[in-house]
């Protein structure tokens, strides 16, 4: 389809992009468009003026037609390459920038290996805090069911009491909490101090351990009792910032020092706030001070299932790492450009942009992007060098190839993509995606894709850190419906028009020839043909016959007499190879950084306590993962809709998100359960139904991230969204000075009535 | 032989499978001659009903599944319908697709709301155990299948050794509503009752209080006791609402005694202070 406004020859319109309807042309017409405005901008700018835009999770099912895959062939061996986007680390952020400098696992962003910590805890926790975690809402929706669900049965069943920490009431809080402590979100870390604080005053830390296995603790002891800084970090002075009050936190730590305690989280949450370093340094920790590795006392993330020896990462699926179509051999992308893409709206309107991170995509191909000069250490690629946009020698971006994905609902503040996307300095947009999304409807040309559903494929995946790893086939269930074509077949069609057909193929001359291709690079043939597994459909791999759990991540730690002797895997990453209450590198890269320190601080976040905007903006806002959709995968099915605290019905008919809001400040607003409410700040308004209930405290708001964008009138100048996009809303304020993460809590609104009701 | 179904709330977290796989088996999806296709939204034939008790900061969340309960004495049977809502042989009711149309007067007359009226067809819709699947051999409707905790059975409660009967057998399962008096063929294991719960803590170091002994009395002179955690917490689950209850709270020398509490429904009472002699208490 091509956007009604848009001439190639002469007039693009840009400005009406998102505003102006789409016309059917036929597939002859939008190849050959497409790749003549390609062939075009990569003449008069070169390659790197062609952007390659995709999402964290195409959910496309299948490592053939994977986003990226079919089309970054098409742009090395076609184009010469293309600027290509950097992911935050996302939904690790705290981690990625805390948890690293702190404890290494740079490799899994910033957290350990976390294997079979759910055996530890069944045997050996007496507690279990989830500060900030829904595992509920975190784990099924990403990571393969609700296998979560019965984990969490079995530690209930054994009496270990779970302590929630969160503003909310969340999903897993309000079905297994023996104790919810309420706090205001973005203040976790001075509630982590006054833990801290107890134990020093009180003399219930691991002594030895804290002496032995780790390096920095009299520098964390100065900062927590006042040395320092002269504020004693006192559960006293915490209380007026998170509105815990003393005698809870007190009561926290006690309980958490006299018994094994686990900590549990997953993903997400506070992580995502600002200076969330910070607080996932803090954790560490703490868990540190009670002797992490000790039996019952560690890191619980993901399901802490034990994992499964037979299997090995193949070549298969996202979330088994490595090859697809992208990294084929000869489609390797020249271009040493890219842009850190949450700063894309920036990255067009106001460049240059720098930024600090390398993020998921090299964490999983283990290659460093390819700007990174040879040799460079990876902490330091990492952690400590400035990156920027654009590169000296190469074009800014003046096309854009989007792959789906609705970075309008997922990243922040991002009203600024509306207008970096209406900019003239973008000549082309085209768009694969098999959803009329509102974000593709940015576009001058819109490519149908299939759905995982009309073409063949194989794919992997697995739940638990691999105990059920699968590896797919998945053949077509029906013919692709309409005009659309599966993504190899798009670009082989477009390889055709730009003559490299031929080399795009190879020796591949239908889809099952790289089905084939691909099978042969896992483990299946070990197991069976490729006919009996085509026929059987999978392959789960099997356990090995003798099975015995993995021990749990840092008891080697714990029971070593020098930590610094540890082999392999197992000796940390960090200059001391022990946990560094001081942070060297930071102190090494960043001595004077006041928003990450080399000693772990609280930070107020800087809407929380900006007094102007606390008047104007009374409420603080935050915006986690939903139980409901997966990003904004599946946030428009319908029999979802009917679920009463994630949307409810207007008067219109439609279905708002629902922004949970306390009865307190309901009242004073005049708001009623299910009423249609505006929220809103200096960025947007966005629409919702008021959930009205005691499951979020007074003074904050929480709606999920990822509901889709849909303006209510694309041709007002102010942007009024009915979809429940928070990412409007939200600042785009990074991490912190030197950690470009995003953070999606702690801003502030205004809720009121919507006028038309 | 007597078709009914258990549902155990205890197990259930909310993840609204058992709601959607319902809708993926009748949406679109004529099942002759027990049912017509549903309408994409509106009908929940299996709707999850989500309860929040209590208050900051003591908020619990469940969720009650809720099917057609097939009673034994079922409102919508009790007029002369023509045949259009029926019992079959094995316990089940069908509203019949055909017969039912044109009776939109209907879904009202079940109180638990499991009768639906279809606004283009007319005709009456509901939960039908998914007859259709069982009759071709499943053991277990989809709702049953895709929960993930095995919350959900169905089976013959005439038959003593059906899992149905054994989980009716351990005297924790119960209808839903009995006051409605329709003799419901669904039961549930862990309904919510009402809590009672509140925090002890001591007015000299201000701290909360570990170990006290919490003593509850109501109205009939019934009474119970628990101990505080080690975050002075106390909470008593599971108690009759609407009747008044008094609590005495001891540690060591101190003792404090509660006014009469109406339990109007859940309720935290906050901190407690625990003092070294006797004193009323809001």
């Amino acid at each position: 389809m091509k956007r009604v406004d848009f001439d190639p020859n002469g007039n693009r319109h840009p400005e009406n992009r998102g505003k102006s309807e789409f016309v059917r042309i036929s597939w002859e017409e939008a190849l050959t468009l497409t790749s003549n405005e390609l062939k075009r901008v990569k003449n008069k700018y070169g390659p790197s003026g062609i952007y390659l835009s995709f999402p964290a999770h195409w959910q496309h099912g299948g490592e053939i037609h994977e986003d990226k895959g079919p089309c970054n062939r098409l742009l090395c061996l076609g184009l010469g390459g293309y600027t290509s986007n950097l992911a935050n680390a996302d939904s690790w952020e705290g981690w990625y920038y805390g948890g690293a400098p702190t404890w290494g696992f740079l490799r899994s962003c910033g957290i350990h290996g976390r294997s079979n910590s759910l055996q530890d805890t069944l045997e050996n926790s007496k507690m279990v805090v989830a500060w900030s975690s829904d595992p509920l809402s975190t784990r099924v929706t990403t990571s393969g069911g609700y296998d979560v669900a019965t984990y969490l049965h079995w530690v209930k069943k054994r009496s270990i009491p779970f302590v929630f920490i969160s503003p909310d009431v969340n999903y897993t809080c309000g079905r297994f909490a023996d104790k919810w402590i309420p706090i205001l979100a973005g203040t976790d870390s001075a509630l982590a101090l006054a833990i801290a604080y107890t134990w020093i005053r009180e003399g219930t830390y691991d002594k030895d351990y804290v002496a032995n296995k780790t390096v920095g603790f009299d520098a964390w002891k100065n900062y927590v009792i006042g040395i320092s800084d002269g504020v004693p970090k006192a559960p006293e002075w915490a209380e007026p910032i998170t509105g815990v009050k003393a005698a809870v936190a007190r009561a926290l730590a006690r309980e958490w020092a006299s018994k094994p305690t686990m900590l549990l989280f997953h993903y997400g949450g506070a992580c995502r706030s600002p200076y969330a370093h910070e607080w996932c340094r803090m954790m560490i920790l703490l868990q540190a001070m009670q002797g992490m590795g000790k039996p019952g006392v560690n890191i619980w993330s993901g399901t802490g299932a034990p994992l499964n020896p037979n299997f090995k990462h193949t070549p298969i699926g996202a979330e088994t790492s490595i090859p697809n179509l992208a990294v084929t051999k000869k489609a390797k992308n020249p271009v040493h450009q890219m842009i850190w893409r949450l700063f894309l709206a920036d990255a067009i309107l106001n460049p240059p942009i720098t930024w600090y991170g390398l993020a998921l995509m090299s964490l999983r191909t283990g290659v460093l992007p390819n700007f990174v000069p040879p040799g460079t250490d990876w902490y330091e690629a990492h952690l400590r060098m400035p990156w920027s946009y654009p590169q000296p020698g190469e074009s800014e971006i003046h096309a854009i190839y989007r792959l789906g994905g609705s970075q309008m609902a997922t990243w922040c503040e991002t009203g600024k993509l509306v207008r970096a996307y209406r900019s003239p300095k973008i000549e082309f947009i085209v768009t694969v995606d098999y959803w009329w999304s509102s974000e593709s409807r940015f576009s001058d040309v819109i490519l149908p894709a299939t759905t995982t559903f009309e073409r063949d494929d194989i794919s992997g995946w697995m739940t638990s850190q691999g105990a059920y790893s699968i590896v797919n086939y998945n053949p077509k269930c029906i013919e692709p419906l309409g005009e659309s074509k599966a993504d190899l077949d798009i670009e082989l069609a477009l390889a055709d028009k730009l003559g490299i057909l031929e080399e795009y193929r190879e020796d591949n001359k239908t889809t099952d020839g790289w089905i084939k291709k691909f099978w042969l690079m896992t483990n299946v043939p070990k197991y069976m043909t490729y006919e009996e597994w085509k026929r059987k459909g999978y392959l789960v791999h099997p356990f090995p016959d003798k099975f015995s759990p993995s021990v749990p991540m840092f008891r080697d730690y714990y029971q070593a007499e020098d930590v610094t002797k540890l082999k392999g895997g197992l000796l940390l990453e960090t200059p001391s190879h022990k946990i560094e209450f001081e942070s060297q590198l930071l102190k090494k890269w960043f001595p004077n950084d006041e928003e990450r320190p080399p000693v772990p601080h609280y930070i107020p976040p800087p809407e929380t306590v900006d007094p102007l905007l606390s008047s104007k903006y009374p409420l603080i806002m935050m915006t986690p993962h939903s139980q409901y959709r997966m990003h904004t995968i599946s946030s428009e099915v319908s029999w979802l809709k009917e679920i009463p605290s994630y949307k409810m019905k207007g008067a219109d008919g439609y279905f708002y998100e629902c922004l949970w809001i306390h009865p307190k400040d309901a009242a004073i607003r005049g708001i009623k359960n299910g009423n249609i409410i505006k929220a809103w700040n200096d960025r947007a308004t966005v629409l919702f139904a008021a959930y009205v209930t005691e499951r979020i405290i007074p003074g904050m708001v929480r709606a999920c991230e990822s509901a889709r964008y849909d303006p209510v009138d694309q041709h007002a100048p102010d942007i009024v969204d009915r979809g429940g996009c928070v990412a409007l809303l939200c600042s785009d304020r990074p991490t912190s000075k030197h950690a470009s993460g995003m953070s999606v809590n702690c801003f502030r609104v205004q809720v009121a009535k919507w006028k038309d009701q | 032989m007597k078709y009914g179904m258990v549902i155990d709330i205890s197990k259930c977290v909310g993840c609204y499978n058992c709601q959607i796989a319902c809708k993926d088996e009748f949406v679109e999806n004529d099942w002759p001659p027990y049912s017509a296709s549903q309408p994409d939204i509106g009908q929940l034939w299996m709707r999850v009903d989500e309860v929040v008790r209590g208050s900051i900061p003591r908020v619990k969340v469940s969720y009650i599944p809720t099917p057609c309960m097939h009673c034994g004495n079922a409102p919508c049977m009790s007029s002369d319908n023509g045949g259009a809502i029926y019992r079959r042989p094995d316990g089940i009711i069908i509203a019949d697709p055909t017969k039912s149309a044109g009776q939109t007067e209907q879904p009202t007359c079940c109180p638990y709301g499991a009768l639906y009226s279809n606004e283009n067809t007319q005709v009456v819709q509901k939960c039908t155990f998914c007859v259709h699947l069982v009759e071709s051999g499943y053991k277990q409707p989809r709702c049953a299948e895709a929960c993930p905790v095995s919350s959900i059975t169905l089976g013959d409660l005439d038959d003593p050794n059906s899992e149905v009967s054994k989980l009716v057998a351990c005297g924790d399962a119960k209808p839903l509503h009995p006051e409605y008096g329709t003799n419901p063929h669904v039961y549930y294991i862990g309904l919510p009752k009402t809590f009672l719960a509140g925090s002890v803590t001591s007015t000299a170091t201000g701290d909360y209080i570990k170990d006290a002994l919490v003593e509850l009395a109501d109205d009939r002179g019934t009474t119970k006791s628990v101990k505080t955690n080690g975050f002075g917490d106390f909470e008593f689950e599971d108690l009759d609402p609407n009747r008044t209850y008094k609590l005495t709270i001891s540690k060591d020398a101190m003792i404090t005694t509660t006014r009469s509490i109406l339990l109007d429904k859940d309720k935290h009472l906050g901190d407690i202070e625990l003092k070294p002699q006797t004193v009323e208490q809001q």
